[in-house]
């Protein structure tokens, strides 16, 4: 388990000055999605959350984020699937996506590998702290 | 069946539930019936007078292994006469089935010296397994999903994002924390169990720095140790290189050790962390100054849902699962492990893990 409760506080990074950065959150599960919302728009960042694959494409397509957080489970179309489909897209290529499942199998690591991802983070095995750490790294 | 025997031996053979498989002193089939074509997943044409295909293998020794033909080539001229022993068969449905084989030789008096290959029928037991632990991961990740937004919850509330707390509402949810942590770890154990008994852990051997994943395990384990006044100590005895193995499993192995020895250590103790690189083998020793294995327990300290009665006593949130993933694994790397313990005095587990030559890293 990886476990680094350090009680971070959230620092009002000063986001705002500049063009503030787009986080897209897919993910289904409410409680999840509400948590990510309320903890990074504290953090200065624009949050917007797409509870399906499809709906997450759309947004992706229309407003090309600097960072998309995706679940691997949701409904109608998968994390797979849609990791699949946003590498295809030429803007999209290159964007920042970081795994938030509770799968965390060799073989679903190995799937998602090759689409190459910043990072792979079981849900349950870390704290929300430690994760919006791991965000604001991946944004500097 | 392509030997001239008997029309009634052929029926005979070909009612049996079990692959029956004659091989002669050049290892080629001479005689198969058809549980045994199913079994290995052939046609007897395509199987009959030939070698066994090269798909079909038999571990040697642990970690190596051979085709069957190979196998069978060398033991046809050697002791014993029967062998039991397991074949692993790659289906075409990319399946590998791990099966239990029987092999006889020089039990025909008038055939020479030829093999007799007994497979008893593996697919029932194995899908049935196979159920089972896809039963287990799919209930473990459903659980998991409630599991980790409780925990994400109270670590908002804990960090007050919801308004200040009362004292006293701060320890209770401390304890609930607590208990969330326990469920968490539970569940992930039973995900290790359900993966080892699935036969394949699903290791990925690469070239680790095993020693920096034993620096940052030690420091995520120093917060709980500080909390009970226990101190950590890292003896590194020798200059060390990479060695070739799973980081996961490593880290999961080093993590549910020292997380032992921290959690059975008196207050005040030292947990010492020992590594040694010799030139055939890495040394580590993980030594607590704590309650110690009773002598009755000793024999059942890696058995799953296993755990020592001072332990249940002193520290009820184990899940008995740990230690048996922790030989599960090692015994996975080829590596070995055992432990030296007194009672109220502290146990040390030492893991030797072996480096081959090609574990070697030039630097």
């Amino acid at each position: 388990m990886e476990d680094n409760q350090t009680d971070t506080k959230e620092i009002l990074t000063p986001q705002t000055q500049k063009a503030k950065k787009f986080i897209l959150v897919a993910e289904d599960d409410r409680f999840y999605s509400n948590i990510y919302k309320t903890k990074l728009s504290k953090e200065g960042y624009e949050v917007e959350v797409a509870n399906n694959g499809d709906q997450a494409l759309k947004i992706a397509k229309e407003k090309t984020p600097d960072l998309i957080l995706l679940d691997l489970i949701m409904p109608n179309k998968d994390g797979f699937e849609l990791l699949k489909e946003l590498r295809e897209d030429n803007n999209l290529k290159k964007v920042k996506i970081i795994i938030l499942s509770n799968l965390g199998q060799e073989e679903d690591i190995k799937r998602v590998r090759v689409y190459g991802v910043v990072d792979y983070l079981v849900k349950t095995n870390i704290s929300i702290h430690t994760v919006i750490d791991k965000i604001k790294e991946h944004l500097v | 069946m392509v030997m001239e025997m008997d029309l009634d031996y052929i029926r005979i053979l070909e009612s049996i539930k079990e692959g029956i498989i004659i091989v002669n002193n050049e290892c080629r089939v001479i005689v198969i019936n058809k549980a045994a074509v199913k079994l290995l997943d052939t046609t007897s044409a395509a199987i009959l007078n030939k070698h066994f295909d090269k798909n079909i293998l038999i571990e040697e020794q642990k970690g190596f292994y051979i085709s069957l033909s190979s196998y069978l080539k060398k033991i046809l001229v050697q002791k014993p006469k029967k062998i039991e022993t397991v074949i692993y068969i790659a289906h075409k449905k990319n399946i590998t089935y791990r099966a239990p084989v029987t092999i006889t030789r020089d039990i025909f008096n008038k055939m020479g010296n030829v093999a007799l290959l007994i497979i008893p029928d593996f697919t029932k037991e194995q899908e049935i397994e196979h159920i089972k632990n896809e039963f287990l991961a799919l209930i473990s990740h459903q659980l998991r999903s409630p599991l980790g937004s409780m925990r994400w919850g109270l670590e908002m509330l804990m960090a007050e994002d919801g308004g200040k707390l009362p004292a006293e509402a701060s320890k209770m949810l401390q304890q609930v924390y607590d208990s969330n942590q326990w469920m968490i770890t539970l569940v992930n154990d039973i995900l290790n169990v359900s993966r080892i008994e699935k036969g394949k852990i699903d290791d990925i051997p690469e070239q680790i720095d095993y020693v920096s994943i034993i620096r940052r395990v030690l420091k995520e384990e120093e917060l709980i140790a500080k909390k009970n006044f226990i101190s950590t100590t890292l003896d590194i005895r020798n200059p060390t290189t990479h060695i070739r193995l799973d980081p996961r499993s490593f880290r999961e192995v080093i993590q549910n050790l020292i997380t032992n020895a921290v959690k059975y250590s008196y207050p005040h103790g030292n947990v010492v962390i020992i590594v040694e690189q010799l030139d055939k083998l890495v040394k580590i020793s993980i030594k607590d100054h704590g309650m110690g294995i009773p002598d009755k327990d000793k024999p059942m300290i890696f058995s799953k849902f296993f755990r020592a009665r001072n332990a249940m006593h002193s520290q009820t949130d184990g899940t008995g699962l740990g230690l048996y993933v922790v030989k599960s694994y090692v015994a996975g790397w080829g590596a070995g492990i055992w432990f030296e313990t007194k009672e109220k005095e502290g146990t040390t587990f030492h893991l030797e893990i072996p480096i081959h030559k090609e574990n070697k890293v030039i630097s």
